[in-house]
This record gives C-alpha cells, structure tokens and sequence, in this order.
C-alpha cells in the first residue's frame, strides 16, 4: 500500500512539475522555467507527462488489486502540488540565478515579475521593499 | 418506480454495449478508472493559473479555479451526506452485469467521481467556455465509462451532474458576493508572485 502511495505521489509531482513548465513557457515566464528554448521545454515537460499519464491511465490495468481509497488519494495529491510547487521554485532559482542576477528593473507584482526574475530573487526584493518601507 | 425501471433499462442498454471488442473494453475501462480524469482535469485548472498571459484574463479565470476547487471539495462532502440518505445498490448487486472494473463497496448514488469532476468543470465553465467544454467532455466521458463498465447506472451519473451543477453554482454566487475579499486574497498571493 505504501509503495503505491509513494508511486501515486511521485507521478502527480513529476505531472505538477511538467504541467507548470509548459505553462509558464507559454506566457513567457523565463525565471521559473527550467530550459530558456520554449520548444526544448515544451519537449522535455512532454516527455515527463505523457508517461506519467499513461501510467495513471492504465493504473487499475497494471495495479487491478492496487486501489488507494479516496482521502488518501486526496492527501497524496495535495501534498504531490505543492512539492512540485517548492520544486519547481528551488530548481529554475538555482538554474536561472546568473542569468537574471543583474537586473535592474522596477518589481512588479504577480506572475509578471517572473518573466525577468528567479522566484528567490523577486521575493527577495520584496522583503526588501518591505523592510525598507517599515 | 418507473423512472428507476427505465434507470435499469437504460444501464442494460449500455452495458450490453461491453463485451463486443476487447479493444474498445479495454479504453473505456481506462478512461472509468478513479486516478485519470480528475487528475487531468486539476492540471488543466494548474495550467490555466499558470499559463493566462494577460493580467486581467488571469485573475478572472483564477477566481474559476477558486471556486472550483471549492466546489470540487464540497461534492465529496455532498457525496457522502447523500450515500448516508440513500444507500442505492451496485448494479451489479441487482443485475445481470458485465463487470469490468474492480467492484466498489460505497452506495452507487450519486457517483462520487462524476460529481467531484462535473462539480470541477461547471466551475471552470461558468468562468471559462473553453476550458470548462473540454472539462465538461471529459466528465461527461468518465460517467458514460462508469455505466458501460458496470459500476453505475445512469441515473447516479446525471446525479452527479446536477450536485456539481448545483455547488459550482452555489460558490460562484458566494464568490460573486465576496468578490472584495476574493480581489485581496488574489492580490496577495500577486503580491508574493503565486497569482
């Protein structure tokens, strides 16, 4: 039972993890992605997800005893968003921190801010702000 | 009653689609299974977060997603005070049936994944047409799934259909009424680059 539990969360995080790659290339969102080529992102989140939907599609096929009742599958997915969230944060942070390290252009707020900063780096400047404001 | 009858008559019907094509069991017994289809419909909402270039558009579609995540936790909760009122049988506890899925020991009425999944994508629909068509077939191809493969009749699907309906209605007018308190929320998490 754990097995599958531990296989059920890993797929919803690779899954999470490609669905925001793909996403975040299409509206431009350069800090948190993790390869700067739109197509060669689109191509690597794509071959990530495809399996793990195939996997998930045939799930009672290969697994016809292997069935986690639903608040588990709940709790499981919860927890699968938000590590591929922090994931993905951590990771496209560390990969585009030189690229973006130099800039010098006014923080925005939401999404937008994304396009031209790491995650890190735009709440760094953030609680910065703050800091000086208090 | 005559409507469970014709409800019977209905599940027999498409039931007694099964069996002809090993092929066709095989896809429509993939498709009925609990993992795929609300974890596909949840990356949809995770992408239209995402993936909405303009501002505006964005904040608009993800007040949708907001309300149907709520809708989508509600209709378990619905789900279940309705199995308590009414505890209808498997078909295939009645019925002469082919099964091919594993047989579920919960109350057949309404059916829990058709509701949480309609519950999702009427939310989705009311904020965006695309996404929420898309999300709409998708339920609508999970229902007929769990007919065909035997765990449901009809009348559980379209059940589910009417609960989703009524709780994505339900929060969209909650969240319509709130909407100040639902701007600031957004306005927060725009503030630590979330939204």
């Amino acid at each position: 039972m754990q097995t599958l539990a531990v296989e059920y969360y890993c797929l919803i995080v690779l899954l999470s993890m490609s669905t925001i790659q793909i996403a975040a290339s299409y509206s431009g969102l350069h800090g948190i992605t993790l390869f700067q080529k739109r197509l060669f992102n689109y191509f690597f989140s794509c071959v990530i997800a495809v399996p793990c939907l195939a996997i998930l599609l045939t799930w009672n096929w290969h697994k016809p005893t292997g069935v986690i009742e639903g608040a588990e599958q709940f709790y499981l997915f919860m927890a699968g968003i938000v590590s591929a969230i922090g994931l993905t944060m951590v990771i496209s942070s560390l990969i585009n921190h030189k690229r973006f390290k130099n800039n010098q252009e006014e923080l925005v707020s939401g999404f937008e801010a994304l396009r031209t900063r790491t995650f890190f780096q735009a709440l760094n400047g953030r609680l910065r702000s703050l800091k000086w404001r208090g | 009653m005559a409507w469970l009858e014709l409800d019977k008559s209905l599940f027999l019907w498409i039931n007694g689609l099964s069996g002809h094509s090993q092929i066709i069991d095989n896809v429509i017994s993939a498709i009925a299974n609990d993992y795929f289809s609300i974890v596909f419909g949840c990356m949809i909402m995770m992408a239209l977060w995402t993936g909405t270039p303009d501002p505006d558009k964005r904040r608009h579609i993800q007040k949708g997603i907001m309300v149907a995540s709520a809708s989508l936790g509600t209709c378990q909760g619905m789900v279940e005070i309705i199995n308590n009122l009414w505890q209808r049988a498997r078909p295939f506890h009645d019925l002469d049936v082919n099964l091919l899925f594993y047989p579920p020991t919960d109350p057949s009425f309404p059916s829990n994944s058709a509701t949480v999944l309609f519950g999702m994508a009427w939310g989705i629909f009311i904020y965006n047409r695309k996404a929420g068509s898309v999300l709409l077939v998708l339920a609508g191809l999970m229902g007929f799934s769990r007919v065909y493969v035997g765990v449901h009749y009809p009348l559980d699907i379209i059940g589910g259909m009417a609960v989703g309906l009524l709780v994505a209605l339900f929060f969209t007018i909650v969240f319509r009424l709130l909407d100040p308190l639902i701007n600031r929320v957004i306005d927060t998490m725009r503030f630590f680059f979330l939204a």
